[in-house]
C-alpha cells in the first residue's frame, strides 16, 4: 500500500498485514473526508491489529491529512476542507496522545503561536495552530495582541523550540521584528526558531527582519515548522511556500 | 496636470457609464493613511466625526483624488448584532469575539436599526458630514459589509467554514439574516449621502473557499445586496477583490460597477473585464507604497496607467488600502503620474 509521506510529501510504500493496511486505509479515508465522529473507533480498531500508536498516527491519520494537503497545494481543496480533515485527525490524535506519551514518542516540536502586539486578527494563526497539532506539534496559542515579553515568557514556560508570529496589518507586522529583537536582547534568540506570516508579510520582509522562515498559508507553515525543527537545519532562511512547492496564499 | 475640465463626480460618472473622462480618475483607500496624514490616531476617528471628515478633505485637496471615503471597513453591523468590537490605539477596529457561539443563538438575534444601533449612527453622521462638506461635485464612498463576511465575523471564521460542511442549511439561514441587515445598513448609507457603496469579502476568495462554496454561500447573497443598493439609489457598487480571486472574477462582476483589484496583471485584466466593470488598482500598497520609494512607486504607477487607461474604464489606485505609515511622497508619486500621463486623449 502507498501513502503520501507526511514529512516528505512524496509517495511511499508501507507494509503490514492485510488487516493492518485495511485499517490504515480506512482511517486515512475518514480523515480525508472529515468524518471526525467515526475516527476514534477506527483508531481503536487499528490499534487492535497490533500496530504501534506511532504508526497509526503517521500512516493512518497524518497520511489522510497529507492527501488533503496535496489537494490544497493544487487548489483542489480549500480551508474548509483542510479544517474538517484536521478536526478528524485531532479526534484520532486525542485517542493516541496518552499512548504516545507512554511509548515515549516525543512531539515533533513545541510551538508558541501568537498574533503580535497591536494586532487583533487570529484567523490565520488559529488555522496554523490546528494544522501544527495535527502534524504532531504541541502548540501553545497565546492569542492576539501578544507583547514580546509575553512570547518570551511562554517560550520559557513550555520550553518551546518554535515561535510562530502572525500579523494582518502593515503597521503591526513591524512587531515581528520587535519580538525577535526582544528575544535577542534577553539572550534567547538562539534558543528558538522564528516563523513569520500574515497577509502583509512577504518572504523578503521575513528574511530582512531576521525570522528563520516564512509561510503564506497553514500547510506551508507545517512544512516550515518541520524543517526548522529538524536536527539537520543549517540555519538558512526557509521560504515554507517553496518547500514541496506550496501555493502562496 | 491639464486644466480640470470635469469635477470628480463627472469624472467618476463618465467611467462608470462608459464615457470618456477628461483624465484617469484617481482614488486611494485612505482611511488610516488619511488619519495619520492629518496628525491623528485611528481611535480618534471614532470619537470626533469632524476630525475624520477633515482628514478626508485634506487627502482630497493634497492628493487631488476623485472621492472621499467613510471610515472604511468598520464592522458596524457585526457590532450592532452584539459582536464585541475592539479598538486598538492606532489601528482599525476588529471583531474578536463571535456572537453566535451555538447555532441556536441565531434565532436570538434581532435585526439592526442603522439609525439607532451601535456605531452605525456615528458612521452615518460621518457620511452626512462628508457629503455636506464636498457637495454634489465629489463622490462619497462608503463601506458596507457583504453577508458572508458579516456571517464570518459574528459566527467566527473557522467555525463558519466548518458549518459549511456540518450544517449548510444553518449557513444559508445565517446568510439570509446577514443579507437583510447588511442591506439595511447599506441603504442607510445611501440615504445619508453615500454615492458609491464599496465592499470587500476577503474570507470568500480563491485562497479561502472553493468555487462551489462561493457559488452556494457567498456570491448569491452579495449579488442580492448589491442589486438592492443599486435600486435604492447607489451611483455604483465597488467590490474590492482582496487577495486572489482568479477562478471567480467572472462571477465577481455580477451586480457591481467597479472592481478594485489586487493580485492581477492589468494588461490581461482590463481587456477582459473593462466591458463589464470599471477597473481600479493596483499599485502594490505594502511592497511598494509602504516599503518603496517615490521612484519605485512612480515606475509601477506608470506601468498601471499604461495598461489600464486605454480601456477608458480605469481608476488609478493601489491594490488595497494605503498603509498608515506610508511616506506621503510615495502617494504623491501616484498623483503626479496621473497629472503627467492621465489626460485623455492619452499621450504616453
Amino acid at each position: 500500500m502507498e501513502i503520501i509521506d507526511p514529512v516528505t510529501g512524496k509517495r511511499k510504500a508501507i507494509t503490514g498485514t492485510p488487516e493492518q493496511l485495511a485499517a490504515l486505509k480506512h482511517l486515512a479515508d475518514l480523515v480525508e473526508t472529515g468524518k471526525n465522529q467515526e475516527v476514534p473507533a477506527a483508531v481503536d480498531a487499528a490499534l487492535k491489529t497490533g500496530m504501534p500508536p506511532y504508526d497509526v498516527l503517521i500512516n493512518g491519520l497524518q497520511a489522510g491529512l497529507a492527501v488533503v494537503g496535496e489537494r490544497f497545494k493544487r487548489q483542489a481543496a480549500f480551508i474548509p476542507e483542510v479544517l474538517i480533515s484536521a478536526r478528524a485527525m485531532k479526534a484520532g490524535v486525542d485517542v493516541l496522545k496518552p499512548l504516545l506519551v507512554k511509548a515515549n514518542n516525543k512531539p515533533t516540536g513545541v510551538c508558541v503561536l501568537g498574533t503580535v502586539q497591536g494586532d487583533l486578527h487570529d484567523i490565520g494563526q488559529n488555522l496554523v495552530g490546528i494544522m501544527l497539532e495535527s502534524a504532531g506539534f504541541v502548540v501553545h496559542n497565546c492569542g492576539v495582541n501578544v507583547r514580546p515579553e509575553a512570547f518570551l515568557a511562554k517560550v520559557k514556560e513550555v520550553n518551546a523550540d518554535l515561535v510562530g508570529m502572525s500579523a494582518l496589518l502593515a503597521t503591526t507586522m513591524m512587531n515581528h521584528k520587535t519580538t525577535i529583537q526582544y528575544f535577542a536582547d534577553n539572550g534567547y534568540r538562539d534558543k528558538v526558531r522564528f516563523m513569520s506570516g500574515g497577509a502583509p508579510v512577504s518572504p523578503e520582509f521575513a528574511q530582512e527582519i531576521g525570522a528563520d522562515g516564512y509561510a503564506s498559508n497553514a500547510l506551508a507553515a507545517i512544512e516550515l515548522a518541520k524543517k526548522l525543527t529538524q536536527s539537520g537545519w543549517n540555519g538558512n532562511f526557509i521560504n515554507g511556500d517553496e518547500v514541496g512547492a506550496h501555493m502562496a496564499a | 496636470m491639464a486644466t480640470k475640465k470635469m469635477t470628480p463626480m463627472e469624472r467618476m460618472s463618465a467611467v462608470l457609464n462608459k464615457r470618456q473622462p477628461d483624465r484617469v480618475p484617481f482614488l486611494i483607500t485612505s482611511r488610516e493613511f488619511g488619519i495619520r496624514y492629518s496628525g491623528h490616531k485611528h481611535h480618534e476617528a471614532y470619537k470626533n466625526p469632524q476630525l475624520y471628515i477633515e482628514s478626508q478633505l485634506k487627502i482630497l485637496e493634497d492628493f487631488e483624488t476623485d472621492g472621499v471615503w467613510d471610515i472604511w471597513c468598520t464592522p458596524a453591523v457585526d457590532a450592532a448584532l452584539g459582536a464585541k468590537m475592539e479598538f486598538p490605539d492606532d489601528d482599525p477596529p476588529w471583531i474578536h469575539e463571535p456572537v453566535i457561539k451555538e447555532r441556536s443563538d441565531l434565532a436570538k438575534l434581532k435585526p439592526v436599526d442603522p439609525l439607532t444601533n451601535g456605531y452605525m449612527p456615528y458612521l452615518l453622521d460621518v457620511v452626512r458630514g462628508l457629503k455636506k462638506a464636498v457637495g454634489p461635485d465629489v463622490p462619497v464612498i462608503a463601506w458596507a459589509s457583504p453577508p458572508f463576511r458579516t456571517g464570518c465575523m459574528i459566527r467566527g471564521n473557522t467555525t463558519l467554514y466548518l458549518d459549511i460542511y456540518d450544517d449548510p442549511i444553518f449557513v444559508k439561514d445565517l446568510m439570509e439574516f446577514t443579507l437583510a441587515n447588511c442591506t439595511a445598513y447599506g441603504k442607510a448609507l445611501i440615504d445619508a449621502g453615500a454615492d458609491i457603496i464599496t465592499t470587500s469579502n476577503p474570507v470568500a476568495n480563491y485562497e479561502c473557499i472553493s468555487l462551489d462554496a462561493f457559488k452556494e454561500f457567498a456570491h448569491p447573497y452579495s449579488v442580492r445586496m448589491f442589486k438592492a443598493l443599486k435600486a435604492h439609489g447607489a451611483m455604483g457598487i465597488n467590490f474590492h477583490t482582496c487577495g486572489n480571486w482568479d477562478d471567480r472574477y467572472d462571477l465577481c462582476v455580477e451586480g457591481v460597477d467597479m472592481l478594485h483589484c489586487d493580485k492581477v496583471d492589468l494588461a490581461d485584466f482590463c481587456p477582459k473585464y473593462a466591458k463589464d466593470v470599471v477597473i481600479m488598482g493596483n499599485v502594490r500598497s505594502v511592497d511598494n507604497v509602504l516599503r518603496g520609494t517615490p521612484e519605485s512607486v512612480r515606475r509601477e504607477a506608470i506601468e498601471c496607467i499604461k495598461k489600464g487607461a486605454p480601456s477608458m474604464r480605469y481608476v488609478m489606485s493601489n491594490d488595497c488600502a494605503v498603509p498608515r505609515d506610508s511616506n506621503p511622497a510615495n502617494v504623491m508619486a501616484m498623483r503626479d503620474v496621473v497629472r503627467e500621463f492621465g489626460d485623455y486623449p492619452l499621450n504616453f
